[in-house]
């Protein structure tokens, strides 16, 4: 029997909204002077801090509301999310950078 | 003696990279090898551990660098990059900077599933399977990325 997959769910949901979430202020960066956290590291030090405290805290979240469920979903399921989380939020940086490349 | 400590950690960067891509090998063979017993099953968690921190130091190291990198100067390796080459610097180097903050997220991703499974590796193959696919994509994804970083710092090195 495989262990029960609500925590599964919680470490990977919070791993994909993660990751997303870097794609989305990395998208979004020129316009978000919040990202500026620590001005000589650029945008990239905000992108950096809110994607990983949103990351643990989803993680804290859901793991509280999900570890008694059985089961939610499937590992395959979730594994997918989380690949397809990767490859949106690579496309959504290229975006970005090709298209600040192109018309600077 | 800055120049010294920063030349080190640029040195680590690189040196964590590549051992992180090494320590994604020796998972995936161990599991490949199909013989998950006692022993395997805990060097397979201490690989995994192995893995997070390798993951975090990159980006740690990376990270302090990135500030000499980016100095506001003429001669700073970001202002020299540029003029040489645009590219190097808008699109490579900027897509280890962004990219390259995933590693972390799907390196513990990766962890936790081997170190929450455990035992459960050896008798389900749709777990193995599971791994091994993300192992394989993160190996090619790190590969990938140290090669963006890889181009632009051999324009203009930092340190």
């Amino acid at each position: 029997m495989m262990k029960d997959s609500g925590v599964t769910a919680s470490a990977f949901i919070s791993a994909s909204i993660g990751i997303l979430l870097i794609g989305i202020l990395a998208f979004l960066r020129k316009g978000l002077p919040f990202l500026e956290v620590y001005p000589p590291a650029g945008t990239f030090s905000g992108i950096w801090l809110y994607s990983y405290l949103i990351w643990g805290g989803v993680w804290a979240f859901s793991y509280s509301i999900l570890k008694r469920y059985q089961s939610v979903w499937t590992l395959k399921g979730w594994s997918i999310l989380l690949l397809i989380s990767i490859l949106v939020s690579t496309i959504l940086i290229e975006a970005s950078l090709v298209s600040s490349y192109l018309w600077s | 003696m800055v120049e010294l400590f920063l030349e080190s950690i640029m040195f680590l960067h690189g040196l964590f990279a590549t051992f992180s891509i090494v320590v994604a090998v020796i998972i995936a063979s161990i599991i490949l090898k199909g013989s998950l017993q006692g022993n395997a099953i805990r060097g397979l968690k201490m690989f995994a551990l192995l893995l997070v921190i390798l993951a975090f130091a990159v980006n740690l190291t990376g990270a302090y660098g990135y500030l000499f990198y980016r100095l506001p100067t003429a001669d700073s390796p970001k202002s020299l990059i540029l003029e040489v080459d645009p590219f190097a610097h808008e699109i490579l180097f900027e897509t280890m900077e962004y990219l390259g903050l995933i590693g972390p997220i799907w390196s513990v991703a990766i962890a936790w599933m081997i170190s929450y499974y455990g035992k459960q590796l050896a008798t389900v193959m749709e777990l193995r399977r599971t791994l091994l696919l993300h192992l394989i994509l993160f190996v090619a994804w790190m590969i990938a990325i140290s090669y963006t970083g890889l181009i632009p710092t051999m324009i203009a090195p930092v340190g």
